[in-house]
């Protein structure tokens, strides 16, 4: 292609700083902290006191195009937020939990404590029984090497059964096509929609999420509205009436967990009907008889009684999706967040398979790292000595993690807390990441499992009630205004994160504690002097430029070899250079030889959540409604921003969305405080009445905590009051990936007792 | 001349982007809003059709962005409009955008004075202000006053909607600016566009270009 990175951004032409007026302006990218999963270009406007008085987005960043969503909007409030840390503290081992204990110390002594009590733990115990905690949606690559410079080998989403978000659909789509892939929405091409060749989906699936919210990872939800006024279609699958799902052309409201029955009947009616590509199956996938024998019998009938979607529904999305010439899945979280993830996910592959929208122009287009960069987790993990390796919590239970995802299991971790074996975890490196109140599965465990530790330090934008309870250090972290960082989440940018203001108080990045706790552990492996000097040297691999100079030159680079179609045909997916795909068979992997290699079922499947209406009828008569959670909201970022004034008065309080014959049915008033309850737990939320929800099902917020409650203990910002995820088991599947988040049964009742003790405490 | 928001309830997502660029932009408080996003629905009226719209709605406190239309740029929620469903310009403009377009609100706010005229389109998210480095924006300003002082430095969108210069260009380009091609691509300068192969293929060459340069800037 032409297309070249010099059409936007030639070094020199676009300025990456500039004065307007009394202002000076910074071009740069969003990320994090605050945590958020995409990177906008963004402009911030800081005045001569050296205050960020606005961030707006960058107009000619073709990521975002000068559009910005609220979180970003508010910056310069969330920035100045009085409950913000602003210097290391410490804390004795026993007044964890106690707010009026922390003492203010300097970085000097703060890493000293951790240096020590680190490596003593590590030579007394070995470094493995330290686990390296950290969150999503964040600007901490640095966290591996900082885990495994120390020795460790446990890096991990501790908490997090089944790991799911994102890693079950990353995990079989690795497996099955030998990448990973996304919609194409030309966000490859630096002139986005006009470029040459390119086609927007004729149909796209918005599977399971909303991405006007969620912007999943590297997609920046309102394309697809870019993409409708350029003539896509939707369809939506979405127990909810959602903003897209009114302007589809079929919305089918599905019974959570059951997304697979969906795509299983989609792929009987493509198949029966012929409507799948021949060619493409022939020449391109491996197994289509065996799918076709395994979709037999999965009639929409069928399908249509499991998922409560009607029958004629379900033949007109697969009718719809098959004849279209350029198809394309948006998909989300509802497929990670069901026990049976692998057989959802690779029922969707499979979808995308045969119609052929792989590889072209308004398709499922791969993802590699622009300039062949970003292979930070794989290459650090190599750091690790094999037996190190072999330590990691969960490697003999679960094969899938000791290639591509080196992370430590949850569930396996959540056991030997309790057996200490085969050995004791005693400490714990918390980065950003607040379990106990946003993802963590029966969240009372990781309370007593940390609060058990001999020593836990972490660090994060705001007091969490994560650290508050269990941490004797904490260390304050800068938001992206207010550091250098790269973001290279996607395959065709590398884009700078440029400081446009000096950290409030003594805060410093995520990447700079990594860098230099790293250094303090293991001075090798931290060989550069500052952040700049690591950024310039990752940097230069790949551009040939520094850190400086890509902000200089307007801080953003594209890849021009990565603006490329029908990879497969030119022999640009495999290692080898043939043409074909990455898998053991060469071909996209309908019936999969890796999965039946480590005995899992080689074919795509449903089965019923492991608790719902069919499988678990008497649970079902005490617990009459579907329960689903973990969707997103613009203004708040999972458990983050509830101490941000302007973006909590557009969502105060956790709302229950229930239908209102269900409503009516148990009792229930909008705007009144209910329980959500089942065997497991309960919690506290608002109820909002609305035909939103499909009938039947209720679907509650995650990650409530109050800043402005009681901090201390036994309160810790009433974070227990309306914690969804006391209802939840852990209980992931075979593969050790996907849990039932979204998919479990309680019942909702008015909460009698009140709500003072939630609404009424502290000023917000 | 009067000015005014048009804005598209079809595309809006109420995502309230406008909602807190406005109150930043404007210095309004939590609470207060110079723009506020409606919401209406959901409900289905009928089986399987659902209502549910979007409206952001000036207020009192709107000022249209005076402060920065006068420099050129876009009020703050339009500039921010994730959806890009919002539009600013005199009221004669926006109706004739209007055309036969449905689910469209065209709202009037009463500010202090008229502000300069800026045009953005639906469906054109990159056409917006563009910031070049300073010493080229010095260089073009000092011409100012015959026209632009075109070169390959300067961009599409310099020829569309400018008047006499729109009108050579037409003469030199005959077609060309109504296609969609170039209207999109308005940020891209003269001197990349060249490169692209469909621009030869348009008819558009160093030689072309450099023969229209020079007869627009005598203008």
């Amino acid at each position: 292609m032409e297309f070249t990175r010099d059409v936007d951004y030639a070094p020199g032409k676009v300025p990456g700083r500039w004065q307007e007026g009394d202002l000076t302006v910074t071009r740069g990218h969003a990320w994090t902290a605050p945590g958020c999963h995409d990177g906008c270009g963004v402009l911030c406007y800081t005045d001569k006191e050296g205050n960020l008085v606005k961030v707006e987005g960058d107009p000619e960043n073709p990521y975002n195009q000068g559009r910005l969503c609220v979180r970003c909007l508010a910056m310069p409030e969330v920035i100045k937020n009085e409950r913000r840390l602003l210097h290391p503290m410490k804390r004795a081992r026993e007044f964890r939990g106690q707010a009026d204990k922390w003492e203010q110390i300097s970085w000097d002594e703060a890493y000293d404590i951790i240096e020590e009590n680190f490596n003593r733990i590590k030579a007394e115990h070995g470094a493995e029984s330290v686990i390296f905690c950290w969150g999503t949606g964040r600007d901490i690559g640095m966290v591996h090497r900082l885990c495994f410079a120390f020795g460790s080998p446990n890096l991990m989403n501790y908490g997090f059964s089944g790991i799911a978000c994102f890693i079950p659909r990353m995990v079989s789509t690795q497996m099955l096509q030998g990448y990973l892939y996304t919609v194409d929405c030309s966000q490859h091409f630096p002139n986005r929609y006009n470029a040459e060749g390119y086609h927007v989906p004729d149909v796209l699936l918005i599977w399971g999420n909303n991405p006007l919210n969620s912007n999943a990872d590297g997609f920046y939800g309102h394309w697809v509205i870019d993409c409708m006024k350029r003539g896509t279609q939707i369809i939506v699958i979405d127990p909810r009436v959602n903003y897209l799902a009114t302007r589809a052309k079929i919305h089918m409201r599905v019974r959570p967990g059951c997304d697979a029955a969906i795509a299983l009947a989609m792929l009987h009616v493509i198949i029966a009907e012929d409507l799948y590509d021949h060619d493409f199956v022939d020449k391109w996938c491996f197994g289509f008889d065996q799918l076709a024998e395994r979709v037999a019998d999965f009639t929409p009938a069928k399908a249509a009684e499991i998922t409560w979607v009607p029958e004629e529904k379900i033949i007109a999305a697969a009718r719809m999706f098959a004849s279209a010439e350029r198809g394309a899945v948006q998909w989300g979280l509802a497929v990670d967040q069901t026990k049976y993830s692998f057989g959802t996910a690779h029922a969707i592959n499979a979808l995308i398979a045969i119609t052929g929208n792989v590889d072209k122009p308004g398709t499922m287009t791969p993802i590699f790292s622009p300039f062949g960069l970003d292979k930070r987790g794989s290459e650090d993990f190599g750091m690790l000595a094999p037996e190190e390796q072999h330590k990691r919590i969960g490697w003999d239970d679960y094969p899938m993690i000791k290639a591509g995802i080196p992370m430590a299991h949850p569930d396996v971790a959540d056991k030997q807390f309790d057996t200490e074996l085969p050995y004791k975890i005693r400490a714990a490196w918390i980065q950003t990441t607040n379990t106990i109140a946003c993802m963590g599965t029966q969240p009372r465990r990781q309370y007593e499992q940390l609060r058990g530790l001999e020593f836990v330090a972490g660090c994060d934008v705001f007091m969490t009630p994560t650290l508050q309870a269990a941490a004797d250090v904490v260390l304050p972290v800068a938001m992206w205004p207010e550091n250098d960082s790269l973001w290279i989440i996607q395959n065709y940018q590398v884009a700078a994160i440029q400081k446009a203001v000096e950290p409030q108080g003594e805060c410093r990045s995520d990447y700079e504690i990594d860098l230099e706790l790293g250094k303090r552990f293991n001075p090798e492996a931290f060989p550069w002097e500052d952040v700049r000097d690591r950024l310039s040297w990752y940097l230069m691999q790949g551009t040939g430029m520094t850190f400086p100079e890509l902000c200089d030159a307007g801080a953003s680079l594209f890849d021009p070899d990565q603006m490329v179609y029908n990879r497969h045909e030119k022999g640009l997916l495999r290692p080898d250079g043939e043409p074909g795909f990455n898998t053991p068979t060469g071909r996209i992997e309908l019936y999969s030889v890796g999965f039946e290699s480590l005995g899992y079922d080689p074919l795509p499947y449903f089965k019923e959540p492991p608790e719902s209406p069919v499988s678990t009828p008497e649970l079902y008569a005490e617990y009459p409604l579907v329960f689903t959670s973990g969707a997103r909201h613009i203004e708040m970022f999972h458990s983050e921003h509830r101490q941000v004034e302007r973006l909590r008065s557009m969502h105060p309080w956790p709302e229950l969305l229930i239908h209102p014959k269900d409503a009516e049915k148990y009792g229930v008033v909008d705007g009144e405080w209910v329980w959500i309850e089942n065997q497991r737990g309960k919690a506290r939320q608002k109820a909002r009445v609305t035909p939103e929800i499909m009938e039947g099902v209720v679907n509650a917020d995650h990650g409530w905590w109050y800043p402005e409650a009681e901090p201390s203990e036994p309160n810790l910002y009433n974070v227990w009051k309306s914690n969804v995820n006391n209802m939840i088991p852990f209980d992931c599947g075979e593969s050790g990936f996907g849990s039932a988040y979204k998919s479990m049964l309680c019942k909702v009742y008015p909460a009698k007792e009140g709500f003072a003790d939630i609404e009424g405490e502290g000023e917000r | 001349m009067k000015r005014g928001l048009l804005i598209d309830y079809y595309y809006c997502t109420g995502c309230k982007s406008c909602e807190v660029a406005c109150a930043i932009e404007n210095g309004i408080p939590v609470g207060q809003f110079g723009i506020k996003v409606e919401q209406v629905g959901p409900w289905e009226y009928e089986p399987d059709k659902w209502q549910l719209s979007y409206i952001p709605v000036p207020t009192e406190q709107c000022n249209l962005c005076e402060q920065r239309v006068e420099v050129g740029k876009q009020p703050s929620c339009v500039h921010n409009c994730q959806a890009d469903a919002m539009r600013y310009g005199t009221v004669a403009e926006l109706v004739e955008y209007m055309g036969d377009n449905t689910r469209q609100v065209l709202f009037v706010p009463e500010t202090d004075k008229d502000a300069e005229d800026v045009v953005r389109t639906f469906g054109q998210p990159v056409k917006e202000v563009k910031r070049e480095n300073p010493a080229v924006t010095e260089k073009e300003t000092e011409k100012e006053g015959n026209a632009m002082g075109l070169s390959m430095e300067s961009t599409i969108g310099d020829v569309i909607d400018a008047g006499a210069v729109s009108e050579l260009f037409e003469k030199h380009f005959p077609g060309l600016l109504a296609d969609p091609n170039l209207q999109n691509g308005a940020m891209l300068k003269f001197g990349t566009f060249v490169q692209f192969p469909q621009a030869a293929e348009k008819g558009i060459t160093e030689e072309t270009l450099s023969a229209f340069f020079t007869e627009a800037n005598a203008l």
